[in-house]
């Protein structure tokens, strides 16, 4: 075992929550309100709803192979050869590459809104150094990290809500369902896919969870408390700038951090608010990374995983800058990643579990047979 | 054995004493000293300006009333720095005729600002320079400008708003300017001395001067409106051809300029939209490449630019969430910043100053060759072929994406 | 220039710093895994440096997904 850590299930609760958060918080409200306008809390609804009914699946497939990784039981059910590659391919282009856009996320919005003559570098280099650390230290460091900074994350977050709730202006979510349900649907499957598409990496911690068949509990209410905080945050842009300015602008939490005003001096406080997100883009990314380092050296067989760590950030690196040219070209590609995100996280599961179950048909039997004989050959 | 013996009755005690009392001694020599000038007997000159008076120089400087800009209280009537002025067939020689009218030595370490004025740069400015290079006080941290259709003596008198020494605020302003607006560029004594000398680059200054009232500046009221009537400028940047002012570049030519000699910081560059209206970009990074070359037997030169800028400001309907926008935008950008470097190239070349240093460039590259056309390198700069690229990358757009009135009805 | 020199100086550290463990335990495929990453890591930093165009993997993603995507857009409509 690579990493002999063992986390428990409200461990996992956390930090799935603080996934679901990451990064989406900065950008998914602009996106809603684009295609749905003022029914993006009810997309967002949706969205929680179709990311949760996803769930049986992955629980399915992690209980086929207990105590094991995705990456481990891809051989299995593929055989070494193949499972090997499509693990690694998979690793490539899903936690790896989300790990990208997650560093260049965090970078992108300070060069955008606090340091914008910094070069970009600078940021990603500096913060991916503590995320390798934390992936250094293994998996327990992380989640007790995550366990530590979760009810930080709570109090700046009720705070922020609270602070900000005096500006709502409920007639900004009126009229309800003007376009219809389709733009509100529309809007709402590139969301349900990222982020709620990506808990299928999941699937490369539960070997660690210290109560297996709790599991699917702990990413259950992870999910919701993610995607509350999701749809609460939409909810808020929408309601206090409305609509069309949350549509236009890049970064609307941060936005609408920049109008908490309490009193005449409870103000200019976004600097603070923006921690919230440092924390959980920081832990998206640390758990996307360790999951691609670990999972690299479980397809390739390996006995070690910490020395992966520093090569593999010089690759994250390069490709973080390279991922995108500039910041329309992910306007463009919301939904194609989306259709990426549902093909990697939805439709190769589904289709891992298909081959499993017929797989383990036939392995049954087999084991059946010779487990049958065992009975009928005691050794004394 | 024995020498020991010195050291060993009275003890060490008695050495460390008779070094202690040697010390002591040669401290009394040492802390004092022959030049030895307390601070109330300097004046501290932060500006300094030289002039073409009839034959002689005229020698303007700035001097720093100490009481007046130290107090936190509004001051008084006085005003915060002090003018002195003296004519000389030298320039030492003005200087020190000055302290008839100073009431102390002027102090010139703190030099801030140092002005041509426009008729003595026109006749060459190497006489000038020299006292700055040799003086012992001088440094070489203050910036160097040329007057423009004025005297340096009307730049130093001039009353400014915001910051009380004027000659502080030239600086500063330049300072500022030359790092966020491209076209002005901020020379100190050692570069401009550098440029003057070498035969492959001439010497550029920028241009200080006044808009509104020249008169009314030198007023205490010019500072005691909100809008002053007068303000001190930077515009232009003066091309010299040796040490003589020969012409000015206008602004455009100016960006041109710092683009192609890598002085270009941070600047905005605005461009027409296709349908009418304009899109602004600001340049965060921006580095540019000169190489000379010899091609059979001729001199040629390649300047690579590479910028990174963000979308500043849009004014125009522009679905910047399109890849194709952006990219459309860079080429429009990459056209105008090449547009800019070859007018400016074009305005040298009129003055016949090779003030981006390709002259320089193709002594780097080719020595020999260098040496056999340096001494008509004016003329050959005349037609001297500059290949331009230009790289424009556009990364980010600010905080909003499609421009609010996009969705405005027209 | 420089800035390709002081990337090969860190990667060298790198090296450094975590061969030895390897070599130590003698995980020979590790090792060769090690350096195989680290090279590539280090050339694409230099390439990235010197101003290479590198390829966007996300380029081709966006390409494969193009049609489906443009088809559930007009289904929007």
């Amino acid at each position: 075992m690579l990493d002999k850590g063992k986390i428990s299930t409200r461990q996992l609760t956390i930090i799935v929550a603080l996934f679901m958060v990451g990064s989406s918080i900065l950008i998914i409200p602009s996106y809603l309100a684009t295609y749905a306008s003022q029914d993006a809390w009810i997309s967002a609804l949706l969205s929680i709803a179709t990311g949760l009914a996803v769930l049986p699946l992955y629980i399915a497939l992690g209980n086929k192979y207990p105590g094991k990784t995705l990456a481990q039981f891809m051989e299995d059910i593929l055989g070494m050869w193949l499972g090997k590659a499509v693990s690694l391919f998979f690793l490539a282009a899903f936690p790896f590459t989300m790990a990208a856009f997650s560093l260049r996320n965090i970078g992108d919005f300070m060069t955008t809104q606090i340091m914008p003559d910094t070069p970009i570098q600078a940021i990603h280099i500096i913060f991916l150094i503590v995320v390798i650390i934390g992936v250094r230290l293994g998996l327990e460091p992380i989640m007790r990290a995550a366990e530590i900074i979760f009810p930080w994350f709570i109090l700046l977050f009720v705070c922020f809500v609270i602070f900000i709730s005096p500006q709502i202006k409920w007639e900004n979510i009126l009229p309800v369902l003007e376009g219809g349900m389709k733009p509100v649907i529309g809007a709402g499957v590139p969301f349900t896919a990222f982020p709620f598409m990506e808990t299928a990496v999941f699937l490369m911690i539960f070997p660690h969870v210290n109560r297996p068949d709790r599991v699917g509990r702990a990413l259950f209410w992870g999910i919701v408390i993610g995607g509350a905080v999701l749809f609460i945050i939409t909810m808020m842009s929408v309601l206090v700038m409305g609509p069309d300015t949350t549509a236009r602008l890049i970064y609307p939490s941060y936005a609408l951090a920049k109008k908490i005003s309490i009193g005449n001096f409870l103000e200019r406080i976004e600097g603070l608010m923006a921690i919230i997100w440092f924390f959980t883009i920081y832990f998206k990314l640390t758990l996307l990374y360790y999951i691609s380092v670990i999972g690299f050296a479980q397809s390739l067989s390996l006995k070690e995983y910490r020395f992966l760590t520093i090569p593999l950030g010089i690759i994250l690196i390069v490709y973080s800058i390279l991922i995108s040219p500039n910041t329309s070209f992910w306007f463009e590609m919301y939904t194609t990643w989306a259709l990426h995100a549902i093909t990697l996280g939805l439709v190769l599961p589904a289709l891992l579990l298909a081959v499993a179950a017929i797989r383990g048909k036939g392995a049954a039997k087999a084991a059946a047979t010779s487990a049958s004989e065992e009975q009928t050959q005691p050794d004394t | 054995m024995k020498h020991f013996r010195v050291i060993g009755r009275k003890g060490v005690g008695a050495v460390k004493r008779k070094a202690a009392l040697l010390i002591c001694v040669l401290l009394v020599f040492i802390a004092g000293c022959w030049s030895r000038r307390e601070l109330n007997d300097l004046a501290i000159a932060v500006g300094f300006g030289i002039d073409r008076s009839g034959e002689q120089y005229e020698v303007s400087v700035q001097v720093v009333d100490p009481g007046e800009v130290a107090t936190k209280r509004p001051g008084s009537q006085r005003s915060p720095v002090t003018m002195y002025h003296a004519k000389g067939k030298t320039v030492f020689e003005a200087i020190r005729r000055m302290t008839t009218v100073t009431p102390r030595k002027v102090y010139f370490s703190q030099l801030r600002m140092f002005i041509i004025g426009d008729e003595l740069a026109r006749e060459g400015i190497r006489e000038g320079l020299d006292f700055l290079s040799r003086d012992h006080e001088l440094r070489t941290d203050f910036y160097i400008a040329v007057a423009k259709d004025l005297t340096a003596k009307e730049i130093l008198s001039f009353y400014t708003p915001l910051e009380k020494i004027p000659a502080s605020k030239m600086h500063n302003s330049l300072d500022v300017s030359d790092k966020s607006w491209g076209p002005t560029a901020a020379m100190k004594l050692d570069e401009l001395i550098k440029d003057l000398v070498s035969d492959g680059k001439e010497a550029v200054l920028t241009g200080i001067t006044i808009l509104g009232d020249p008169e009314e500046g030198t007023k205490r009221k010019n500072v005691q409106m909100i809008d002053s009537p007068a303000f001190l400028k930077y515009s232009g940047i003066g091309v010299f051809q040796e040490d003589k002012l020969v012409g000015w570049l206008n602004e455009r030519e100016s960006k041109g300029y710092s683009n192609i000699t890598d002085t270009l910081k941070s600047t905005i560059i605005n461009a027409p939209c296709p349908e009418g209206g304009r899109v602004g970009i600001e340049v965060i990074h921006s580095k540019s490449k000169m190489k000379g070359k010899v091609r059979n037997g001729k001199p040629e030169a390649e300047v690579e630019i590479r910028t990174e800028a963000n979308i500043g400001e849009v004014e125009c309907k522009l679905d910047l969430t399109k890849e194709k926008t952006i990219n459309r935008l860079e080429q429009e950008f990459e056209k105008i910043i090449q547009q800019n470097a070859e007018q400016a190239i074009k305005k040298a070349k009129s003055l016949e100053a090779d003030i981006f240093g390709f002259g320089e460039a193709i002594h780097r590259s080719n020595p020999r060759y260098w040496n056999t056309i340096k001494n008509d390198w004016r003329r050959q700069f005349v037609d001297l072929p500059v290949h331009i690229k230009v790289d424009v990358k556009i990364r980010h757009m600010g905080t909003v994406s499609s421009p609010f009135f996009n969705q405005l009805k027209e | 220039m420089w800035s390709s020199l002081a990337m090969i100086a860190v990667a060298a550290a790198i090296l450094k710093l975590e061969a030895p463990y390897l070599k130590k335990r003698q995980l020979t495929k590790e090792l060769r895994v090690f350096y195989f990453l680290l090279l590539s890591g280090t050339i694409l930093s230099i390439a990235m440096l010197m101003n290479v165009e590198l390829p966007n993997p996300m380029r081709l993603v966006h390409a494969v997904y193009k049609p489906l995507s443009d088809w559930y857009t007009s289904v929007l409509k």
